[in-house]
C-alpha cells in the first residue's frame, strides 16, 4: 500500500476513535452544568451524588479526548504536509482561535474542576465547570468551522508562491468563518454531541432501574438525560433539514451521493433503505416517491440535481457515503422513539419500566456514536476526491517526503493504543457504573480546608 | 522595517513564547514523571501523581498552541519538518497517549500489578517524551540536513543531540525535583531532598558539558555573540539563575529554587533562540537556500494579522487564569478521595 492510502487508513482510523471521546464530554458537560446546579439551588445530595458521580467519568472521556486529540493536529505536520501548506493561511486563526481560546480554557480548568472541591468556593466551582463546558463547545466549534470551509471554501484567493506551490491566501475572513455550510454544522454536531451525553446517561440510568439499584439517583438521571434527549432530538431534525438543504445547493454530488441519485428527474425519491449498485447506477430498496423533492424544495416535482449531470470522473463512492447516511438516519428514528416513549412514562410518572424497554434504553448508548461516525464519514467521504472541494484533492494533500514503511509502523502504534485506550476506557467506566455512586466518598464536597 | 516584517516577527515571539512556556511548565511534570520509579509504595506514588495531578493537562497545551502556531503562521517550516521528523514525533505522540493514560487510569484499579503497570508506563512516558524532546532541540542547535527538494540527507541521532537529551532529561529532572520539594512534606520530603542534591548535580554536570560541546561544534550559536557583546547580558544571567539553584537548595529555600529553576529554563531557551535567530531550521546543507526562516515560511500579511489578533488576545488571557489555577492548587499535596 502507498503513502496515500495509509495515511487516510490512519487520518480515518484514528478520527473514529479520537470522536468517540469529545461529543460525551461536551454533551455530559452539560448535564454536569444542570446537575451541579440543581445541587447549589435545592441542595439536595442526590443531585451532589450524581454531579460527583458523572465527573469522574467526565475525567476520563476529556483525558482521552485530549491524549487521542494532540495526535490529529500534528498528523496535520507528518502525513498532510501539502494540505497543510496549501490551508493554513487561511484557516490558520481557525487552529490559533481553538488552542488559545478553547483548548487552553478546558484544560486549564479542568484541574479546578476535577480536584478544587475542597478549595474554592461552590459558585467558583460551578464557573469552572462552566468554563470547561464553554471551552469544550468551542474547540468545536473552531474544528467544525475548519471543517465546513473545506466543504465550501469561500474567502480565498489562490496565489503562487516565490517557491511554485499554489496555495490559498485569506482574502475576506468574515467569509472564511462564515462559510455557508459551518452555522448549520455548528449547530449539527453539537446537537450530536449532546445526545451522546443524553444517551449516556439514560443508558446507565436505566441499567440501575433494571438492576433494581439507587432508584432515586437514576429516576432523577433520567429526568435530566430524558429532557436533553428529547429536546436534542427534535431540535436535531430541524437542523438536520436546515443542513441537508445547504448541502444540495453547495455539494450537490455529496446530496446526490446521500440518496443515490443517479438519474436527474421529477418526483426524486428518498429511500428508506436500499442497496446501490454503481456500475448499473441503480438502487434498490424501498424508495417513496417525490420525498427528497419535497425535503429539498417543499414540492414534490422539482428534480434533485443527479450525478448524471455532474462531473463523472469527481464521484464520490456512493454506495459507502449512501449506507452511512442512512444509518445515521436509522440512528436517530431509534433515539427519538426511546425519548418519546422514557418521557412519556415520565409524564405518566411510571418508572417501573419493562425489562425490554430498560434493555433497549441500556443499549441506546450506543446509538448517536453510530450516528455522529455515520454522519462524519457520509460527509467526508461524500466530498471526496477533493480534500478541499474543488480546489485539493486527496491524492494531492499527503506528505510525498515520508515512506510507506514510517507510516504503517505509526499506524500499527496508533491502533495498538488507541484500542488499549477503548478497551480500558470501556472496563473502568463498566466498574464506575457497577461500583454506582456510594463508595470511599467519605467528605462532603464543598467543605474548606484551611490552608 | 516594513509591516510585514513585524507581524512577522510578533507570531515568531508568540511561537517562541509558547516553547518556552511547555518547556517551563510541562518540564516540571515530566520531570516528575521522570523521577517516578525512584519513589516507593503507594502512598509516594499517589503522592507524585498528585503533585501534577490538577496541571500537568493544562501544561502539556502548549506545546499544541506552538505546533498550532508553527501551522498557522510557518506553514512552510511546519510542512517540512513535520514529516522529516517522521519517528521521534510518532514517539512524542506516543507519550502523550500513554502518559495521559498512566495518570487517568493508575488510580482507577485496585492491584498490585495494575498499579505497578501504570507506574511503569508514566515513567517510561515521560522518559520518551525529555529525550525526544531534547534530541529534537539539539538537531535545530546543530542544524538539519535539508536539501533542496526539503528532504532529510543523514542521520537523525548525532552526538550533540544525544548530549543535548541527556542535558535535558536531568534538568527536567532536576526542575520536577523542585517542584516535588514544594508540595511535598515530612519523610517523603526529606527523601525528595536527596533526590535534588543528586539532580542538581547532574544537571550542573551536563550544563557544563553542554555548554562545552556548543562551543566547540556549533560556533553558529556563538557568533551573535562576538557580533553584538551586549548579549553576553543573557549568559551572565543564565549563570546568576543557575547558582540561585544551588544557593536556594543550600538554604533550604524550596519556593525560591524552584523559581530558580523556572529561570534557568527560560534563560537557557533565550539563548537557544539567540544562536538560532532568525531560523526556525537551519540547513546545513545549503544555508542560503534552504534554510527556513521566520520570514521566507511565513503565511500572507494579512492571515498573520489576523493571528497576532487572534493569539495576541487569547495567550495574554491566560497569564490572568493560569497564576488562578496555580493559585488554587498552592501547598503541599493532600490526598482524597477525588485523587488520582
Amino acid at each position: 500500500m502507498d503513502v496515500e492510502i495509509l495515511s487516510r487508513i490512519q487520518f480515518a482510523f484514528t478520527i473514529t476513535f479520537h470522536y468517540i471521546y469529545p461529543p460525551l464530554s461536551i454533551g455530559l458537560s452539560i448535564a454536569l452544568i444542570l446537575m451541579e446546579a440543581l445541587y447549589l439551588k435545592t441542595k439536595d445530595p442526590v443531585w451532589e451524588k450524581l454531579t460527583k458521580f458523572w465527573l469522574k467519568v467526565f475525567s476520563m472521556t476529556f483525558a482521552l479526548g485530549v491524549a487521542t486529540g494532540i495526535p490529529m493536529m500534528f498528523s496535520l505536520g507528518t502525513n498532510w504536509a501539502r494540505y497543510s501548506r496549501f490551508v493554513s493561511d487561511v484557516a490558520g486563526s481557525i487552529i490559533g482561535a481553538e488552542g488559545t481560546f478553547a483548548f487552553l480554557v478546558e484544560a486549564g480548568f479542568l484541574g479546578v474542576l476535577l480536584f478544587g472541591w475542597n478549595r474554592i468556593s461552590p459558585k467558583m466551582h460551578l464557573l469552572s465547570t462552566i468554563l470547561v463546558s464553554f471551552g469544550a463547545h468551542f474547540s468545536a466549534v473552531w474544528i467544525v468551522s475548519f471543517n465546513s470551509w473545506m466543504h465550501t471554501p469561500t474567502g480565498y484567493r489562490l496565489t503562487t508562491l516565490s517557491d511554485g506551490t499554489q496555495v490559498a491566501q485569506v482574502a475576506n475572513w468574515g467569509q472564511v468563518f462564515f462559510s455557508p455550510l459551518n452555522m448549520s454544522h455548528i449547530v449539527h454536531v453539537l446537537l450530536g454531541a449532546w445526545m451522546s451525553g443524553a444517551f449516556f446517561m439514560v443508558s446507565v440510568g436505566a441499567y440501575y432501574l433494571l438492576k433494581k439499584r439507587h432508584i432515586e439517583f437514576s429516576k432523577k438521571m433520567l429526568k435530566v438525560s430524558l429532557s436533553m434527549a428529547i429536546a436534542t432530538s427534535f431540535l436535531q431534525l430541524i437542523s438536520a433539514d436546515n443542513l441537508a438543504r445547504k448541502v444540495a445547493r453547495h455539494n450537490p454530488e455529496k446530496f446526490a451521493s446521500f440518496e443515490g441519485v443517479f438519474t436527474t428527474k421529477s418526483h426524486t425519491p428518498a429511500y428508506a433503505f436500499g442497496w446501490v449498485d454503481s456500475s448499473q447506477e441503480k438502487v434498490y430498496g424501498l424508495p417513496i416517491p417525490g420525498l427528497l423533492s419535497f425535503l429539498t424544495y417543499r414540492n414534490f416535482e422539482t428534480p434533485v440535481i443527479g450525478l448524471d449531470q455532474l462531473e463523472k470522473e469527481n464521484r464520490p463512492w456512493v454506495s459507502a457515503v449512501f449506507q452511512f447516511y442512512h444509518l445515521m438516519i436509522l440512528m436517530w428514528v431509534l433515539m427519538t422513539l426511546i425519548a418519546i416513549k422514557g418521557c412519556y412514562h415520565w409524564w405518566k410518572r411510571e418508572w417501573n419500566f419493562k425489562p425490554l424497554f430498560l434493555k433497549l434504553m441500556i443499549i441506546s448508548v450506543l446509538f448517536p456514536q453510530l450516528a455522529n461516525i455515520a454522519g462524519w464519514y457520509s460527509a467526508c467521504m461524500g466530498r471526496q476526491p477533493w480534500t478541499v472541494y474543488k480546489l485539493l484533492k486527496t491524492k494531492e494533500a499527503f506528505s510525498p517526503i515520508i515512506t510507506s514503511g514510517q507510516v504503517m509502523g505509526s499506524l500499527i502504534m496508533f491502533v495498538v493504543m488507541y484500542l488499549l485506550l477503548f478497551f480500558l476506557f470501556l472496563v473502568l467506566v463498566d466498574r464506575k457504573i457497577k461500583n454506582g455512586p456510594d463508595l470511599e466518598e467519605e467528605e462532603l464536597p464543598y467543605r474548606k480546608i484551611s490552608q | 522595517m516594513d509591516t510585514l516584517w513585524i507581524a512577522q516577527f510578533i507570531m515568531y515571539g508568540i511561537f517562541l513564547f509558547s516553547l518556552v512556556a511547555y518547556v517551563t511548565l510541562d518540564g516540571f511534570d515530566l520531570g516528575v514523571g521522570c523521577l517516578h520509579l525512584f519513589s516507593k509504595g503507594d502512598q509516594e506514588r499517589r503522592l507524585m501523581i498528585n503533585s501534577i495531578g490538577p496541571v500537568w493537562d493544562g501544561n502539556s497545551t502548549w506545546i499544541v498552541i506552538g505546533g498550532g502556531t508553527l501551522f498557522a503562521a510557518f506553514p512552510k517550516a511546519f510542512s517540512i519538518l513535520a514529516p522529516n521528523l517522521y519517528m521521534p514525533l510518532m514517539l512524542i505522540l506516543f507519550g502523550f497517549m500513554l502518559r495521559a493514560a498512566s495518570i487517568e487510569f493508575r488510580g482507577k484499579g485496585k492491584g498490585k500489578s495494575w498499579k505497578a503497570f501504570w507506574d511503569g508506563s508514566f515513567f517510561v512516558a515521560s522518559l520518551i517524551l525529555s529525550c525526544i524532546l531534547g534530541i529534537i532541540l539539539g538537531r535545530l542547535i546543530e542544524g538539519l540536513p535539508l536539501n533542496d527538494r526539503g528532504e532529510w540527507e543523514g542521520v537523525l541521532l548525532t552526538p550533540y543531540s544525544i548530549l543535548v537529551s541527556l542535558f535535558g532529561i536531568s534538568c527536567f529532572a532536576m526542575h520536577g525535583s523542585l517542584y516535588l520539594l514544594m508540595k511535598t512534606e515530612g519523610e517523603f520530603h526529606d527523601k525528595v531532598r536527596l533526590w535534588v542534591y543528586r539532580c542538581v548535580l547532574l544537571f550542573f554536570l551536563f550544563w557544563l558539558a553542554t555548554t562545552w560541546a556548543t562551543a566547540k561544534w556549533c560556533p553558529k550559536m556563538i557568533a551573535p555573540f562576538y557580533r553584538y557583546p551586549f548579549l553576553l547580558f543573557f549568559p551572565v544571567l543564565s549563570f546568576t539563575s543557575i547558582y540561585g539553584i544551588i544557593h536556594s537548595v543550600r538554604h533550604k529555600k524550596d519556593g525560591r529554587a524552584f523559581l530558580f529553576s523556572s529561570l534557568s529554563i527560560f534563560f537557557l531557551m533565550l539563548l537557544f533562540v539567540i544562536g538560532t535567530f532568525p531560523y526556525l531550521g537551519y540547513s546545513t546543507i545549503h544555508p542560503e537556500k534552504n534554510s527556513l526562516t521566520f520570514t521566507n515560511s511565513s503565511v500572507s500579511e494579512l492571515a498573520l494579522w489576523i493571528l497576532v489578533g487572534v493569539s495576541g488576545t487569547g495567550i495574554p488571557l491566560s497569564f490572568f487564569y493560569f497564576p488562578y489555577l496555580y493559585r488554587v492548587f498552592r501547598g503541599k499535596v493532600v490526598l482524597n478521595s477525588m485523587s488520582y
